[in-house]
């Protein structure tokens, strides 16, 4: 009892300057819509790879951030030798205890101040987090105010760049390589000797440890006993539950204020279809009296009519889909609203996006169909018949 | 068969306009036998096209009884009227009424869309139609490429494709030129003479009436047989 659907695609064809413009208006909605989507998910994936499921993170009770948390050298020491650590062939614990602080930049093109991450470490943090690699120079010298910066640091900060000093806490830091941490937050870092950084910031006490785990599912084993002790006051997460978390409020903010655009654009894409479909049956009423005079029903001239609007609305989806997929290669540095410093993050899209996406097209050309093809079966044939359109 | 093919009883339609009562048909009754070839003919306005389309299942009497090829009309819901229009109309309209975005053969095939017949079965059934207007030629032609008699051979193919029991025709020759207009009633002849097809056709031209077996007036909303 159906029409060809290529009856459908014809009589789009047929308007295609109409067409065009309304699958143009409803594939923007669509690239707005999954440029929101992706954003939202490229700052959550840069932040869930930062960290390794393999490592805990130790952090004072209570404290948001590495900022406002404290482990003093005394405790560190103890900390380090708990069971559930990892440890080298030599004995040593797998752990690194580090410094968190923030420092201001100012960005060279924007002419505006932005606040990178300052992490004082020591060596050890390449051994805790394997996947960040050395990309040009070398490694610091420990007792030096040499530093290193992450690969979103040397892109974005050309400043902050491979052989550069930078200025602060009343000292020149000569940067002497760049480390690549596969795409991670620490990408947006700056990392240096945690003595010189406590030397030069005042500071007696470390932020934060963290510890490799002798086997992933080994945290209870780390957690329990140290949360337990009352000598330390710590808190203990696995290192990606803890960074995912910092990007919460962001990605949040993204995403609300993203679909609350795209809900406003996509009222604007409805009434497009809306239109569209409209002067598609206005034009063709002579066309619907015959079609029902032949014996088509009218659920028939509503599902036919239904179909050319969310074929409209597929057309939308596809062009939207295609827009945004050129987005992959752009990437994005902002504040991060949970931890007050910059981070760079691209557009990711998924499978799953795709697919959303392209019901949302789909959903809006049928909800704008929806009246338009209701009044075309609604249409009493002789009525249909007698209106002559040219 | 069904004989008569048509019976209408005590017809009645009126309009309603503007708060006054416009009465088209007033108390028809007539019926036609099976294999009938009959011209309507009447002034403007004397309710040809109005009586057509209730036997056509696509209008409904304000009052009365339709029943046509065994079906009493009045009785069927929206959907059932569809399927039944379908099975047992053939229409042909004065303005051709293809669909401009399909071909020759796909407007013609479109009735057969709401039959059980299969793809290979549609087509060969949709070639017949066309070889029997004289289009076999013209299969993929859209109708903008055709005149205005081919576009209407092409009507009379898909009012015939699927069979139906009556063909229905409201002026199918009030758009053509004296040439093409007689191509269309040849076929028409044919049709009734050579299938045994239930022909009504309404037409303004005695030329084109005079061709059919049975001319009936309307006249006041009152069918008069000529003496
Ligand atoms: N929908 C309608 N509402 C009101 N009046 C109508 C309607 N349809 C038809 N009429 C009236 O009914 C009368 C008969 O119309 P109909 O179309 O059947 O005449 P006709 O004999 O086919 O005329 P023509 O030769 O001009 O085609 C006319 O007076 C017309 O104005
Ligand atoms: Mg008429």
């Amino acid at each position: 009892m159906m029409l060809w659907g290529a009856y459908s695609l014809r009589n789009l064809w047929a308007r295609r300057v109409t067409t065009a413009f309304t699958v143009a208006g409803m594939g923007l909605v669509v690239f707005v819509f999954l440029a929101v989507l992706m954003l939202a998910h490229g700052l959550e994936r840069t932040l869930g790879k930062t960290g390794d499921p393999a490592n805990a993170i130790l952090l004072r009770k209570g404290a948001l951030s590495e900022i406002d948390s404290s482990i003093s050298r005394d405790h560190a020491k103890i900390i380090a030798l708990q069971s559930g650590i990892k440890q080298t062939l030599e004995g040593r614990p797998v752990a690194v205890s580090e410094i968190g602080l923030q420092l201001t930049l100012r960005k060279a093109k924007e002419r505006s101040l932005a606040s990178l991450s300052l992490r004082g470490t020591s060596h050890d943090a390449f051994a805790v987090r394997p996947k960040v690699r050395l990309a040009q120079g070398r490694l610091w010298e420990p007792g030096t105010t040499e530093i290193m910066v992450g690969a979103q640091v040397a892109k974005q900060f050309p400043e902050a760049g491979l052989h550069h000093v930078l200025n602060f806490g009343n000292r020149a830091w000569t940067v002497v390589g760049v480390f690549d941490a596969d795409g991670s937050g620490f990408d947006s870092e700056v990392w240096g000797d945690a003595e010189q950084f406590m030397a030069t910031f005042h500071r007696t006490a470390f932020s934060s440890m963290t510890v490799r785990l002798t086997r992933p599912d080994a945290l209870a084993q780390v957690k329990e006993p140290l949360e337990r002790d009352p000598r330390f006051n710590l808190s203990v997460k696995r290192e990606p539950d803890y960074y995912e978390g910092k990007a919460e409020s962001l990605a949040k903010m993204i995403r609300v204020t993203g679909l609350f655009l795209t809900a406003v654009f996509s009222i604007g894409a409805i009434m497009g279809a809306t239109m569209t479909m409209s002067a598609a049956v206005a034009q063709r009423t002579t066309e619907i009296g015959t079609l029902r005079t032949l014996g088509f029903t009218r659920l028939a001239i509503l599902q036919t009519f239904l179909i050319e609007s969310m074929a409209l609305g597929a057309s939308a989806g596809l062009l939207g889909i295609a827009g945004a997929s050129f987005l992959q290669s752009v990437t994005i540095s902002t504040v991060n609203w949970d931890t007050g410093s910059e981070i760079a993050f691209g557009f990711y899209l998924s499978p799953v996006m795709v697919g959303l996406a392209l019901l949302f097209a789909v959903l809006m050309s049928m909800v704008g169909g929806l009246i338009p093809a209701t009044r075309a079966a609604r249409l009493e044939v002789v009525q249909a018949l007698g209106e002559r359109t040219v | 068969m069904y004989d008569p093919v048509v019976t209408l009883q005590r017809i009645l339609k009126v309009y309603f306009r503007a708060g006054t009562e416009v009465s088209v048909l007033r108390d028809l009754s007539f019926s036609i036998p099976a294999g009938t070839f009959l011209a309507i003919m009447g002034p403007s306005g004397s309710g040809k096209s109005t009586l057509l389309n209730l036997m056509a299942g696509i209008d409904r009497p304000t009052s009365g009884v339709v029943v046509v090829a065994g079906t009493r009309l009045h009785e069927l819901s929206e959907g059932d009227m569809a399927r039944w229009r379908a099975r047992h109309i053939g229409y042909v309209f004065q303005s051709y009424n293809l669909i401009p975005v399909l071909t020759a053969a796909e407007n013609v095939e479109l009735p057969l869309l709401l039959t059980h017949l299969s793809r290979s079965e549609r087509t060969d059934h949709v070639k017949t139609a066309l070889r029997l207007v004289g289009l076999g030629d013209r299969m993929d032609h859209y109708p903008r490429q055709l005149s205005g008699g081919q576009e209407q051979r092409v009507g009379l193919a898909r009012a015939i494709v699927s069979d139906p029991t009556m063909i229905l025709a409201d002026e199918p020759t009030g758009n053509l030129d004296r040439e093409s207009a007689e191509d269309i009633l040849t076929l028409f002849g044919r049709l009734n003479r050579e299938l045994g097809k239930t022909i009504v056709m309404v037409t303004h031209d005695p030329r084109a009436a005079e061709r059919a077996q049975l001319i009936r007036h309307l006249e006041k909303g009152v069918l008069e047989t000529p003496p």
